[in-house]
């Protein structure tokens, strides 16, 4: 019995381990975290509101709970009502350098007033290429 | 016994496996996607640093509210001069064209191309102006023209530092300056600066 309950706990680990599809935290359903990143990725909070009058303005705080130096690759994905990805310099991938413990805040002005949602993709930098338009990590 | 035939044979396949070797080394050329994460870095200016430099711009323009208008009507901007102070040779519309699309994109700022300091960018307005002394055009398909005047202009600088760190390496230093000033008092109602700092062989040119 014993044995087959390590047996089953270890099987769980090794699976959680090869996990390498990007999950929604259930805390932040607008951030889509790498597995990698999410290994060292602390986030605080998911802040939006309006700017410059009728534009969506969307963020992230977050800090590096690692002990080394990181680099994370990151993008803010723009959507209009029907779903349709909007265009423009505010959904480009970006990279930043992420120190041991430092406190770190993102954040983009929508591209324009038909943005209505929003989506933040954070992956490390040497997960794998993702693509411009996808965001999916590989 | 002679061996012409030979010989010209073998010269023939040396000369094959050369040409063949050679070709293979010769890199292959790839397409980058936009935003790749193994984009190379070049210590000049490159497409993806005009594009650092343009979301900062307009990121900044559009959260600090300097844009708004509560009148709804939106901003006339006209490009003004955007100097290039660096060691390249850099045509300044890779910086100015990318803040114009994003701010048309925004709904806050139209710009002008008919007014300029080296005249109209699209000569088309004058041209269009001169239709109606020509007879081969139908006057009654003539609009007048209105033209309207800029209400903001955009102007700006990029600035170039090389420093040597040691021996073999060298700090570049790129400063892209930006200034929108309200045309009604001569105000600069939003300033930007983006410094991207390259660090790399001093053997290499940034030029």
């Amino acid at each position: 019995m014993k044995k087959t309950l390590t047996g089953l706990l270890l099987t769980a680990g090794l699976l959680a381990g090869c996990q390498t599809q990007p999950q929604q935290p259930v805390d932040w359903p607008q951030l889509t975290i790498g597995p990698k990143a999410r290994s060292y990725l602390q986030i605080e909070a998911v802040p939006e509101g309006i700017a410059s009058g009728n534009l969506l303005r969307a963020g992230v705080r977050l800090y590096n709970r690692s002990q080394s130096e990181q680099t994370l690759r990151y993008r803010f994905s723009w959507t209009d009502a029907n779903g349709f990805e909007l265009p423009g310099m505010a959904s480009r991938w970006e990279q930043h350098v992420l120190r041991p413990g430092e406190p770190v805040a993102l954040d983009r002005v929508a591209p324009g007033p038909a943005a209505t949602s929003y989506r933040i993709y954070l992956f490390d930098i040497n997960t794998g290429t993702a693509t411009h338009t996808q965001g999916i990590e590989r | 016994m002679s061996h012409p035939k030979r010989n010209t044979l073998i010269k023939a396949l040396g000369l094959t496996l050369v040409l063949g070797v050679a070709a293979g080394c010769t890199p292959q050329t790839q397409l980058l996607p936009s935003g790749s994460a193994n984009e190379p870095i070049t210590m000049g200016l490159s497409g993806s640093d005009f594009e650092q430099a343009a979301s900062d711009a307009v990121q900044s323009m559009l959260s600090s509210g300097s844009v708004d208008r509560n009148d709804g009507k939106k901003h006339i901007m006209v490009v003004s001069t955007v100097l290039n102070d660096t060691m390249q040779r850099i045509d300044t519309d890779q910086l100015v064209k990318k803040i114009r699309v994003d701010l048309l994109r925004s709904g806050k700022v139209l710009t002008t191309t008919a007014i300029g300091l080296n005249g109209a960018e699209d000569k088309m307005t004058q041209a269009y102006s001169e239709l109606s002394q020509s007879r081969k055009i139908d006057r009654s398909t003539l609009v007048q023209q209105r033209l309207t005047a800029p209400n903001m202009s955009l102007s700006g600088k990029i600035i170039q530092r090389n420093n040597r760190v040691d021996r073999n390496k060298q700090l570049v230093e790129y400063y892209f300056q930006l200034t929108l000033t309200d045309l009604a008092n001569g105000l600069a109602v939003w300033e930007g600066e983006t410094p991207i700092r390259k660090l790399g062989s001093a053997k290499g040119t940034s030029w």
